[in-house]
This record gives C-alpha cells, sequence and structure tokens, in this order.
C-alpha cells in the first residue's frame, strides 16, 4: 500500500465546530495568503492562480484562474462572490468537512476573490442541512466584521466586502449555478440558459464569480505558497490536493486527502478496503462514472473523470439493476421539470426502468434510454437531466447479466420481480 | 447599451446584427422560419421548449435561438440532420401527449399547426398519425368558471403566466412543483374566481397548444364561424371577432391588428359576456299592458301593428292635444349613432319637441360642459393609442381596471414597461394605486379642493408653463389669487384628508413629467359640482401646456359603447346633430329644410327633468329606447312614482327590466349583434358593424321601429340602411363632414373631428389652437358634497362599477359565466369599521339614506378607506339607488351618486 501523501487543506485540523473551540480558532487563525493577496495586484493573483493550475473542484473542473479573469474584465460595476456549499451530490460530504474544520479558509478566499474581482458583496450558499455550519459562519463573520476583516474600508485597503450565509431548499437542482442565483434571488431554482455565463450575467443578471467551497479553500494555499507550489502537486492536469468522499461497501467511509495521482485501488485500501468482492464504483455521484474492476488502478484525475471526488464503492452483493432504478428514480425526484425534453425524458426513463421485468430482452430499452441520453446531451436546457441519465446505461453495458436476470424471474441478488 | 454589431453567418448567409439580439431575431430578418412553442415576442425568453434549438459551430450539442444572444463570428446551422432530428424528437413528445383530435376538439387549430411544423421538420405524415393513439385526453372545467385547462396537452411553457404577469403586473397562476410532480395550478390551489384573475382571458391567446382554452370551446365545440363586431360594452370600442356556434355567440375574440382599439386584447366582458343574446328571457314579441281593474296589471303579447298603432295613436293625442312639449325622448347609448339620430329626428320632426336626452347626462354630462367651456370641445382630447406612450398619467376618479379594463391594460402597460409616472386620485384602493407613483385618498366630494391645491403648488413652485398660459390660456389672472389665497395645502389637507407632501409629490410629477396625460372618470363628473370639476382638471392642463400635442390630453372614460357617440349625432336637448346651437340661424334652417319642419324652439328637458317633469305632469308621454331609469337613476322611489304617473310609457328593450314593468307597451329590439350601424368611442374613432346573428323571432332593429313609429304618426321617415342615415347626418354637420359611410364600411378608421372627405379626423385636439380659440381658466371654489355624514348616517357612500357587470345587469346577469365570476352585490367596507358594527364578511346588512334603505350582504376590504363604503348598481336586488339622493349639477343636471350619507346595520 502506497502511503498516504502528506494533507494540506485537512492539515492538522479537527472540528472547530466543538463548544469553546471556534474563538480560539479564530484568533489563532493567520490570514497569511490574505495579507500577501493585498499586496499583489488583482492581476498579480490571477497570474498566480493561472500558474497553480487549479481547477474547480466541483464536478465541472473549469480553470479557477479563467474564470475569476473573466468577471474581472466584465464591464458592469457590480459583481458579487458565491460559495457554493450547496453539495447535494449523493456521497459528497467534502464541503461539510471544510467548512466544519477550516471555514476561515473559506471566507479567506472570498475575501481575496472579492479584492480581485472588485466585488462588494458576496454569500456563502449552504445545503439545507448545514444548519451548524451556518451558526458558526455566521459567528466568525460577525467577528470578522467587528475587527474591520469585512464590511467596509476593510484592513484600511479601500475595499469594501460583505458576507451572508444562505441556506438553500433541499433540492438537488439549487448546486447548479445558475439554479443558485435563482434561490438566493427568492426565486424557484430553475436553471438558466448559457449563454450568458455566470461571469456574464448571474445573481441578478450581475457577473458573479461562483466557486465551489474546495476550489476555494484552496486559494489560500496558492497566495501563500505560491502557484508553483501548487502545481508540483499532482500530475499534469490535475494539480493540486484533492479530497475524496469515500463511501458504500468498504471499511472506513470517510474523507481521504490525496493528490489526483491516486488510483481507486489506493484510495480504496487508504479506506480500509473493499468489504466483500469489489464490482465497481461510481465517481462523483451518480451523474457520474462508473469504475470497473479493470479500472481500479486508473489515476483518478481530472481527464479520468474525478469529478468533484465522490466515490462510491459497490460489492458483488449489489444488484447493477436495482442501483440503475434507484438513480432513475433520483434524477425523476429531482428533475426541475422546466424544459420539455428534460421533462418528457425523465418521465421516459421512469417508465422504462420501472416496466424492466415487463421486457424480453434488454436491447431495446438499453437503445431507448440510450437514445434519451444522447437527445438530452443535445437540447436540454441545463446538464441535470443528461447527465442523470448517463449512469444507467452504462450499468447495462457492463452488467447485462444483471438485468437480465430481472428480465426472467425474480432477481435473486435484490429481490425486484414483475 | 452599445449599439455595436455582430457579424455572423446563418446557414451560409453572412448579415450584421445588433449585439444584443438573438439568434432568433437574426434568424427572422432573413426569413429563415424556426419553429417556437415557448417564445413569445412581447416576453422574456425561457428557451424551455428547446423547440428552436440551433447548430453553433465549435459548440456542443445545441442552443435554443430564443434565449441565446449572437456574438460576433457566429456561424449558426438551422436545417442540419441533428436539429431536424432535435425538432421532431420535441414535437414527437408533444404530439404523443396531445391524444386524438376529432372535429370537435377545442384545441383543432393548435393540433394542425404542431402537425404541420412537424411535416415540416421532416416527420412523415402517417407517424404523426401514429402518435395521436386513440388516447384520450381531458379538459378540467370544474376549475373555473370560464377557463378549462388540459394537463395533458400543457407542455409548461409558461407563456400564459409569463404574459399574465407582462399584462397585468403579477400571475395568479403557478407551477406547482415537487420532485417528479409538476402541475399548472390556479391561483396558489384557489379557484381563478377567488383569486386576484381578471379573466381578461388573454393568456387563452397565448397557449401554444390549446391546453389553456375557454371554456365554451370544450362545453360546446369550436365555433362554426366568426365574424367581426364591435364590443356592445363600456366605451373603450374594442373590436371582436365572435364566435359563433350553433346560432349562439359564446365568446369573442380580439381583433389583433394595430388599428384596432384593443389590439389583440379583451375584457371577461367583451370575451365571454356575450350568450346573454340568447338568454330564453329575450323579449321577442311586442306587448301591451293589459288594465284589469286597479290593482292587477299584467302584459299580453301583441302584434307589432297593433303595438305600434297603439303607440303612435297615444303619442298622436298627447301631441295634439297638450302640446309636443308633453312628450319626452330617452335615447340610448347602447344604440347605434344612425338610430340615436333617428330618435332625435323623431322628437324634433315627429314629436314637436326638444325632450331628448340620453343617459350621457346620468355620466359624463358635465364633462361635456366642462370640457367645452375650458377648451370649446366636449371630447377626450387624445387617443387611447397615446397612453402607453404618455410619460406621466394623472388618474382621477376613475377605475379603468375594472370598468374600462382594456384602457386599464394600456396604463399599466404604460406604468409597468414604459416607464410612466402614474398618479391615482381617488377615495378607494383601487387595483392602479398599488402600482402608482402617488395615490391621493381624497374624501369623496373634495375634487375641486384638491385640484385647486394642486394648482396652487404648481404655481407656488413655478412649476406652470408661462409662454403656454400666455400665448393660449385666459382668465389665469382671476384664477391664481383665487388659488393662491384659499387653497395652501394645510386647509387643503384638512378638506380633503390628503397629506400636503402627497399633493406636493404630485403636483411635481405631473408638471415635471415632458407629457402628462389626465384621465378621468365618473368620480369627477358624478358630483353637484362635475362640471366644475371638469374645469378644474382642465386648468391644471392649462396651466402646465400639459395639452394640444400627443401624449398630453384630458381624457374623460366614456362609460358606454355609444355614449360619445349619442350626444355627437345630437341625442341631447340642447345642440342639434354634431353639436350645433340653436341660436345658429344657419344650422336651424338647414335642418328644417332637410327634415320638412320647423324645429321646435323650447328649450329641452335634460334625462332627470324629464323624470321630475313626469312626476309633476310637466311630461305626460315618455319613449324610452334601451334605458332602465328606474335602477340607474338616483332615488328610485321617486323614479317608480314618475313613471307611475305617465299616460304613456314605451319601453323599447332586449328584457324586461325593472322600467319596462312600468311600461304601457315594450317594443322588442334587436341587439348590437344583430344589426348594422356605427358606434363612436370614448376617443371619438367611429367603427362601423356589420350583424353578426339574425335578431330572434319579432325583434326588430331600434332603426326599423322609430321609422315604423315616425311613419305611423304621419311624417315620412324612411331608410333603406344605416348608410342613408349617416350619410343624412354627415351632410348636415360640419365636424362629421368627411366621415363617409361607404368610407367607415371599408374599414377606414375615422376620428372626429373630420371636416373633408380626404382627412381621417384629428386624433389629438386643440394642437395649434383651441377649439374656442383660447383655453379659458375657471377660478372655482369648493364646496361640500350635498349631502355629509352625521350621527344618524356615518358612512359616506359611494358606488361605482365591478369588472364582471354592466350597468343594470340586464346583459351580463344573463351571461352564465360572469355571473359565475360575481353573483350577488357585496357592499365594501373597511375592516376597522366592520370591527366596529361587529360584522363578518358576507353577513347581511341594513343600508339605509335620508331616501330608503335596502339590504345587502358585505364584502369586508380595505379596498375602502374608513368612513367609506361602496357599492355597484347592477344587481336589482340591491337597487343601491334607492338610497342616491336625486341632487344635481346646476350645468349639467347629472347627479350626485358619489356621495350619500348612509348608515349601516347588522341585520
Amino acid at each position: 500500500m502506497k502511503p498516504l501523501p502528506t494533507p494540506f487543506l485537512l492539515a492538522g485540523r479537527k472540528a472547530v465546530i466543538e463548544a469553546g473551540q471556534l474563538r480560539d480558532y479564530y484568533l489563532h487563525y493567520p490570514f497569511h495568503a490574505l495579507q500577501k493577496a493585498l499586496h499583489l495586484s488583482p492581476a498579480g493573483i490571477i497570474a498566480e492562480l493561472k500558474a497553480s493550475g487549479l481547477r474547480g473542484r466541483g464536478g465541472a473542473a473549469f480553470p479557477a484562474g479563467l474564470k475569476w479573469e473573466s468577471v474581472m474584465q466584465q464591464a458592469e460595476p457590480v459583481r458579487y462572490v458565491i460559495a457554493n456549499g450547496e453539495e447535494g451530490e449523493p456521497g459528497t460530504f467534502k464541503d461539510r468537512i471544510l467548512l466544519e474544520q477550516n471555514p476561515l479558509a473559506v471566507i479567506e478566499a472570498m475575501l481575496i476573490a472579492a479584492y480581485t474581482v472588485k466585488a462588494r458583496e458576496g454569500f456563502i450558499y449552504l445545503n439545507h442541512s448545514y444548519r451548524q455550519i451556518a451558526q458558526v459562519l455566521e459567528q466568525l463573520l460577525q467577528w470578522l466584521c467587528e475587527d474591520h476583516r469585512l464590511g467596509s474600508n476593510i484592513l484600511d485597503r479601500q475595499f469594501d466586502f460583505d458576507i451572508q450565509v444562505r441556506r438553500g431548499r433541499q433540492r438537488y437542482i439549487s448546486g447548479e449555478e445558475t439554479a443558485l442565483f435563482r434561490a438566493l434571488e427568492g426565486r424557484r431554482a430553475e436553471p438558466s440558459s448559457r449563454p450568458p455565463y455566470p461571469t456574464e450575467k448571474g445573481l441578478w443578471n450581475k457577473p458573479t464569480l461562483i466557486n465551489n467551497i474546495e476550489t476555494l479553500s484552496c486559494i489560500p494555499l496558492i497566495i501563500e505558497k505560491s502557484g508553483a507550489w501548487f502545481a508540483v502537486i499532482g500530475s499534469e492536469g490535475s494539480h493540486g490536493p484533492k479530497l475524496f468522499c469515500m463511501s458504500g461497501d468498504i471499511k472506513n467511509s470517510g474523507v481521504i486527502e490525496a493528490t489526483m495521482e491516486a488510483s481507486l485501488s489506493d484510495l480504496i485500501a487508504w479506506a480500509g478496503g473493499t468489504l466483500g468482492t469489489f464490482k465497481g464504483a461510481i465517481v462523483s455521484g451518480p451523474s457520474g462514472r462508473l469504475f470497473l474492476p479493470q479500472d481500479l488502478n486508473k489515476p483518478l484525475t481530472i481527464q479520468n473523470g474525478c469529478g468533484n471526488g465522490t466515490v462510491v464503492v459497490f460489492n458483488d452483493t449489489r444488484c447493477a439493476a436495482d442501483l440503475a432504478r434507484h438513480i432513475t428514480d433520483f434524477f425523476f425526484a429531482e428533475y426541475c421539470g422546466q424544459c420539455l425534453p428534460g421533462r418528457e425524458a425523465m418521465k421516459q426513463v421512469k417508465v422504462l426502468m420501472d416496466n424492466l421485468e415487463r421486457n424480453t430482452t434488454l436491447a431495446p430499452l438499453q437503445k431507448r434510454y440510450g437514445e434519451l441520453h444522447t437527445m438530452l446531451l443535445n437540447n436540454s436546457k441545463c446538464g441535470l437531466c443528461s447527465s442523470g441519465t448517463s449512469m444507467a446505461p452504462a450499468l447495462m453495458q457492463a452488467f447485462p447479466e444483471d438485468f437480465n436476470r430481472h428480465l426472467q424471474s425474480e432477481c435473486a441478488v435484490c429481490g425486484g420481480r414483475a | 447599451m452599445s449599439q455595436t454589431t455582430c457579424q455572423i453567418t446563418i446557414d451560409g448567409n453572412a448579415l450584421a446584427v445588433p449585439a444584443d439580439s438573438s439568434i432568433l431575431s437574426a434568424t427572422a430578418q432573413l426569413g429563415i422560419d424556426i419553429p417556437t412553442l415557448c417564445f413569445d415576442s412581447l416576453l422574456t425568453p425561457e428557451g424551455v421548449c428547446r423547440l428552436c434549438c440551433v447548430e453553433i459551430d465549435g459548440m456542443h450539442g445545441l442552443v435554443s435561438a430564443c434565449s441565446t444572444p449572437v456574438h460576433d463570428g457566429m456561424q449558426v446551422r438551422t436545417t442540419t440532420a441533428k436539429v431536424r432530428e432535435n425538432q421532431r424528437l420535441i414535437l414527437e413528445m408533444v404530439l404523443q401527449n396531445f391524444g386524438t383530435v376529432d372535429s370537435n376538439d377545442p384545441a383543432k387549430a393548435q393540433y394542425a399547426r404542431l402537425c404541420s411544423m412537424a411535416q415540416a421538420a421532416g416527420m412523415p405524415a402517417a407517424d404523426i398519425q401514429a402518435l395521436a393513439n386513440n388516447k384520450k385526453v381531458h379538459y378540467l372545467t370544474h376549475h373555473d368558471p370560464l377557463l378549462a385547462i388540459s394537463a395533458e396537452r400543457c407542455i409548461q411553457c409558461t407563456r400564459c403566466f409569463r404574459y399574465c404577469e407582462y399584462l397585468h403586473g403579477f400571475h395568479p397562476s403557478e407551477i406547482l412543483d415537487s420532485g417528479g410532480v409538476r402541475e399548472l395550478s390556479f391561483a396558489m390551489g384557489m379557484p381563478l374566481a377567488e383569486g386576484q384573475c381578471d379573466h381578461c382571458g388573454n393568456c387563452v391567446e397565448h397557449c401554444p397548444t390549446g391546453a389553456l382554452v375557454e371554456k365554451w370551446t370544450v362545453t360546446h365545440g369550436p365555433a362554426d364561424y366568426e365574424a367581426p363586431a364591435i364590443c356592445g360594452y363600456c366605451g373603450t370600442g374594442c373590436s371582436l371577432q365572435v364566435q359563433v356556434k350553433n346560432g349562439v355567440p359564446l365568446g369573442a375574440h380580439p381583433d389583433v391588428a394595430d388599428s384596432s382599439v384593443n389590439q389583440g386584447q379583451l375584457c371577461v366582458k367583451g370575451r365571454f359576456g356575450l350568450d346573454y343574446v340568447n338568454h330564453p328571457d329575450r323579449l321577442t314579441k311586442p306587448m301591451i299592458r293589459e288594465r284589469q281593474g286597479r290593482t292587477l296589471d299584467c302584459f299580453r303579447e301583441a302584434s307589432w301593428d297593433e303595438a305600434l298603432d297603439f303607440v303612435a295613436e297615444e303619442f298622436r293625442q298627447i301631441r295634439d292635444h297638450d302640446g309636443g312639449d308633453k312628450l319626452a325622448v330617452l335615447s340610448s347609448a347602447r344604440v347605434s349613432n344612425e338610430e340615436n339620430y333617428l330618435a332625435q329626428k323623431l322628437a324634433r320632426a315627429v314629436f314637436h319637441t326638444n325632450n331628448i336626452d340620453n343617459c350621457a347626462r346620468i355620466c359624463h354630462a358635465p364633462s361635456v360642459v366642462g370640457l367645452t367651456a375650458a377648451f370649446g370641445s366636449g371630447a377626450a382630447t387624445n387617443s387611447l393609442d397615446e397612453i402607453e406612450d404618455a410619460d406621466c398619467i394623472m388618474l382621477i376618479g376613475a377605475n379603468p381596471t375594472e370598468a374600462h379594463p382594456v384602457i386599464g391594460h394600456k396604463i399599466k402597460h404604460a406604468v409597468l414597461h414604459n416607464k410612466a409616472r402614474l398618479v391615482v386620485i381617488d377615495p378607494r384602493n383601487i387595483w392602479l394605486a398599488r402600482i402608482a407613483d402617488v395615490h391621493l385618498p381624497l374624501r369623496a366630494g373634495t375634487n375641486i379642493a384638491l385640484l385647486n391645491g394642486i394648482l396652487h403648488v404648481l404655481i407656488e413652485e413655478n412649476l406652470i408653463n408661462d409662454t403656454f398660459i400666455a400665448a393660449r390660456t385666459r382668465g389665469f389672472v382671476e384664477t391664481k389669487p383665487r388659488v393662491m389665497d384659499g387653497y395652501d395645502l394645510a386647509q387643503v389637507q384638512a378638506i380633503t384628508g390628503v397629506p400636503a407632501e402627497q399633493i406636493r409629490a404630485a403636483a411635481r410629477l405631473y408638471a415635471g413629467a415632458k407629457n402628462s396625460m389626465i384621465i378621468y372618470g365618473l368620480g369627477i363628473t358624478q358630483h353637484i359640482h362635475g362640471s366644475s370639476n371638469v374645469m378644474a382638471c382642465a386648468n391644471l392642463a392649462l396651466a402646465t401646456g400639459q395639452i394640444g400635442r400627443k401624449h398630453a390630453g384630458v381624457c374623460p372614460l366614456r362609460g358606454q359603447n355609444n355614449v360619445q357617440g349619442a350626444c355627437d349625432v345630437g341625442a341631447l336637448p340642447n345642440v342639434l346633430p354634431g353639436y350645433q346651437k340653436f341660436d345658429d340661424p344657419e344650422a336651424v334652417a338647414r335642418f328644417s329644410e332637410k327634415w320638412h319642419v320647423a324645429l321646435p324652439t323650447s328649450t329641452g328637458l335634460k334625462s332627470c327633468q324629464m323624470i321630475h317633469g313626469a312626476k309633476s305632469g310637466q311630461v305626460k308621454g315618455m319613449y324610452i329606447i334601451a334605458e332602465d331609469p328606474v335602477q340607474t337613476d338616483p332615488d328610485s322611489h321617486l323614479v317608480e312614482q314618475a313613471l307611475g304617473n305617465l299616460d304613456c310609457l314605451v319601453v323599447q328593450e332586449l328584457f324586461f327590466t325593472r322600467t319596462a314593468s312600468f311600461a304601457d307597451v315594450i317594443l322588442p329590439a334587436a341587439c348590437a349583434l344583430e344589426k348594422e350601424g356605427t358606434f363612436t368611442n370614448t376617443d371619438r374613432r367611429i367603427q362601423h358593424f356589420m350583424p353578426v346573428l339574425a335578431a330572434p323571432e319579432e325583434c326588430r332593429t331600434d332603426m326599423d321601429i322609430i321609422c315604423d313609429l315616425a311613419r305611423r304618426m304621419g311624417y315620412a321617415m324612411r331608410y333603406d340602411s344605416p348608410a342613408e342615415i349617416w350619410d343624412e347626418l354627415a351632410e348636415l354637420s360640419p365636424i362629421l363632414y368627411g366621415v363617409r359611410y361607404a368610407r367607415l364600411y371599408a374599414g377606414e378608421k375615422l376620428v372626429w373631428p373630420c371636416k373633408t372627405k380626404q382627412e381621417t379626423g384629428q386624433r389629438t385636439l386643440h394642437e395649434n389652437e383651441f377649439t374656442c380659440g383660447k383655453g379659458v381658466f375657471h377660478a372655482l371654489d369648493y364646496a361640500p358634497p350635498e349631502e355629509s355624514t352625521d350621527d344618524t348616517y356615518p358612512f359616506l357612500l359611494t358606488t361605482g362599477r365591478r369588472l364582471e357587470h354592466y350597468c343594470n345587469g340586464a346583459m351580463t346577469r344573463k351571461t352564465q359565466g360572469l355571473l359565475g365570476l360575481y353573483s350577488h352585490e357585496r357592499i365594501e367596507l373597511n375592516p376597522v369599521d366592520a370591527e366596529k358594527l361587529s360584522l363578518t364578511d358576507e353577513d347581511w346588512v341594513q343600508v339605509s339614506s335620508r331616501r330608503g334603505q335596502i339590504r345587502v350582504n358585505c364584502h369586508i376590504t380595505t379596498r375602502c378607506p374608513p368612513g367609506t363604503v361602496f357599492m355597484s348598481f347592477h344587481f336589482a336586488e340591491a337597487p343601491v339607488n334607492i338610497l342616491t339622493g336625486s341632487y344635481y349639477d346646476p350645468l349639467a343636471i347629472t347627479p350626485e351618486y358619489k356621495v350619500t350619507a348612509v348608515s349601516i346595520t347588522k341585520s
């Protein structure tokens, strides 16, 4: 077993939420990165970010430097900075860990972002269930205001910034950037068409910098230790430390900080090994990628689809058809229903999976599911439904025997029957 | 926004388009037709149907053409296999849910459109057919009295409520959404009627799949044919396409032409309120009162010959024995210009009296008096089209969203989309007060004090237009000291109850805007100072020069479809057709010569004087055409006594009204949809209409009846068509000279004054000179209304209209849908007052005034301020005019409906 790389994001941290710890944590937080950033020009900060090769950790892996630069270059003077902590993807809990263990890194990153893109207002948008985290953040923000690290004329540097904490509704879709804007505006969380992109017209149609919590957590490291230092970690195109959320049929579920050079087998080993025989893993959530035994030694790079770093392992006691059905049901419950193809296709795939046992062969069902997925890739308004219909066809491809078992009689593995 | 252009290529054609345009608008420039469902040119594109998706070189997937802006160098492809495939897939999904469509399907037209789109996208006809798959779709009809929706056919494009939000600034319907279940709901799950929906029905026009339809199309199927008509309700004069099914006009669609008044919009009455035409209560045979002893009177059916001979004989007797001035004709704002012309000709040439009037007397006669005194012409100074681009609208004593809904839409549009400022002066919190910049809730009857107060501010802050005053007006010198001395804001606040700062704000808005319009209604005119109120409005326009150009002027909102026309063609006691005066010998000679009679010289009675005259015996015979004074004139008890006192009362009507019950002879008339003629709307536009239906049974047109009666009285009144009548009128009236029937028939949009056959008339009046030369200021003094509250009668009752009903309710209460929306009258009172009287909603109350008492349900609402209560006069069961007093404006003889002191007790 390879040794676990040195942690940076989670180095020496433990949850600060416990009573009495918070003030201590706040008083000892150095804000080195912020101080250093305030001596750099916005262009300098962006250069540093570009040099680091940091890509978005929310799943889409958009180069962070480019995003910041795009917002900075907008003509519109009013801009917003948003930290996206919606984290609705099943099996994902890294943002929670980061916010519990080092919330000030996120706030510090937002301050640096605000200084860079000249925003005066920021929001931290949290998952509905993160109530305690919201309270901690509120407390920290209050202290920061009292110490003139937030509010007007921060640290006598003639720049003003304010952060508000918001918790979302319990909807998967509100993690999508544009839906999140609508939610913040007090409207129904529904994605808008792109272009225009959030960097041009985001919250209240103003240029908006929106980053994942983990992405933001990397920023102080980059500023403090330089982009070049960050770029060295990991492999080409997949730089920096990454948090992996390990769950499913493994011994120790939890967050592991590693580099993206780590392979799936490394991660499983660090998590104490698989329970039973490894059958597959769903990486980056139910809309992500399926890893099979032959992929165990692939490094989980961005190119290989590490996405947001969620790894759900399943063993041979799991039926792939049951899994596909669960995933279909999940997206059927969570699609926003806004666009016509999304709505109709989600209804159709739900019917397909519900009526799985009525088929005599798998091929037509598999073909239809695939067709709908392709159509959604082409024409749906946002990416939710197209990504939501990608996993089931992959499972059919990989484990046809599981599905075939459902066609003939009662499934011995999951008990599903017609 | 920078006006740079982008160079783009669409299907190989290079073109330059403005940088902020969408791909869809760019393709439209090239004439490329991209199918759309959720796109609507008026609304913000949502891009949810994905039918308009096109391919952009260098992008994965497709993008929606409606919502994607162009960028420089964009290469758009609209006809690739991928695009077509997408169109087919989308339309397949839509058609799959559409179910079978038979010839009686309400969404037949939309289905045909979808099929042609599918064919254009390359879907074989057989496949389209196969999608119908014998599935039956359902329309939910129990949610709403007027609308029906099919959940299967709804594609949730949200056009209906996006349009509602656009038009009304809010939407009562909503898509309910919770994981996987999503359905259209109206008014937060409430039936629409209880919500805030106006039922204008304009959402129906915007539904691309026919999921949202008028309920009658579901219950009866689509119309057999449609025919153009002019709406017979308020004075807006909307053009309709009446939808006729099995001989019943079940509804109407709006005229979408830009040249029409309504430009694609309608209100609930115009769209849904036409089926009264076929109501079983319709009078279809002449009836004569059979006097049986002293108490029991009844009506029996008679032939036309018998009825008309009877009437002719009675009227001739009175005319020959007692003199023509013992007869009176009350003509109607509901019948055509031609018929009004005949009515006044009947009075003047056959009865030899000037006792001819119409119901303008009880609504806008003060406008005619006041505006004529100030400007020289008694009509609206601007056309309705000018409202939408006015910079400031001062709305006084009018509730257009209910009484003139399409004008209400125009004001909403001006405020919500064209950034017009809005000042609302009304005691009640009417809908438009919500979006008003300033709302001045004055105490009812204190208009002059308030308007003088505004003028005071204008002078004090030097917001007046000195050059305009000097060049184009007179009388300012006399007016100024009156206003400056007596109406400082502290005094005005004390009289009107409106905070001084708000008055100041309103004055600044009105004077500060580039073009300001005053729009007023009966809240100005139905007072004992009605004419003075109108002059006070005119003073503001004259002082600021906000008149005599486009988007600036003073516009009364005329209440009935042809009330303007009835006055124009001379159904007034004091003027001849075209407002020609009796002191003009040349005009009088012209009429005498044409009519072959000497014109009567006595002063005619005004309608309210006729009623008093009937009571005192000054009038013995009355001919009432389509009017119901018992219900609509003030002090009903007095009216009843007066009509009972007549020797001969002839009522020409559609239905058996309360007035008809006093008649000696009732003549069944054809309604507006059953005849040809012209109506003149509130902005002086003369509109021609043709019959949509045949009149039922023995009903005859008013024109036919009047001519027949005249002939039976020995006067040769013969016309073959309305055209002959109109052209005689035009020939005799200089202001209408250029308006010839042939031009109206050909569809020309003409307004008066139109003095030559070449021009189309002046839409904006007083452009370079006032009709009377210089505009006249009037120094006016406030005097309190005739009635004031006291311990016995502590509430001020003000009356008006409801959205769903009209006038005496004869028409609207005979239409199922409208009655379903608002079924009984309720007196509106403030929660504060309700608490004092320990009332809850719908409680019965007894309302008493110095003249009588009525029982009515109550409705507790903050629309009325404390101390003020409101009722409409539509319901015979709650006849509010039993309470109102017969106090009149001395100049116009218009009653004071708007201020009555009443008491309210729980009953």
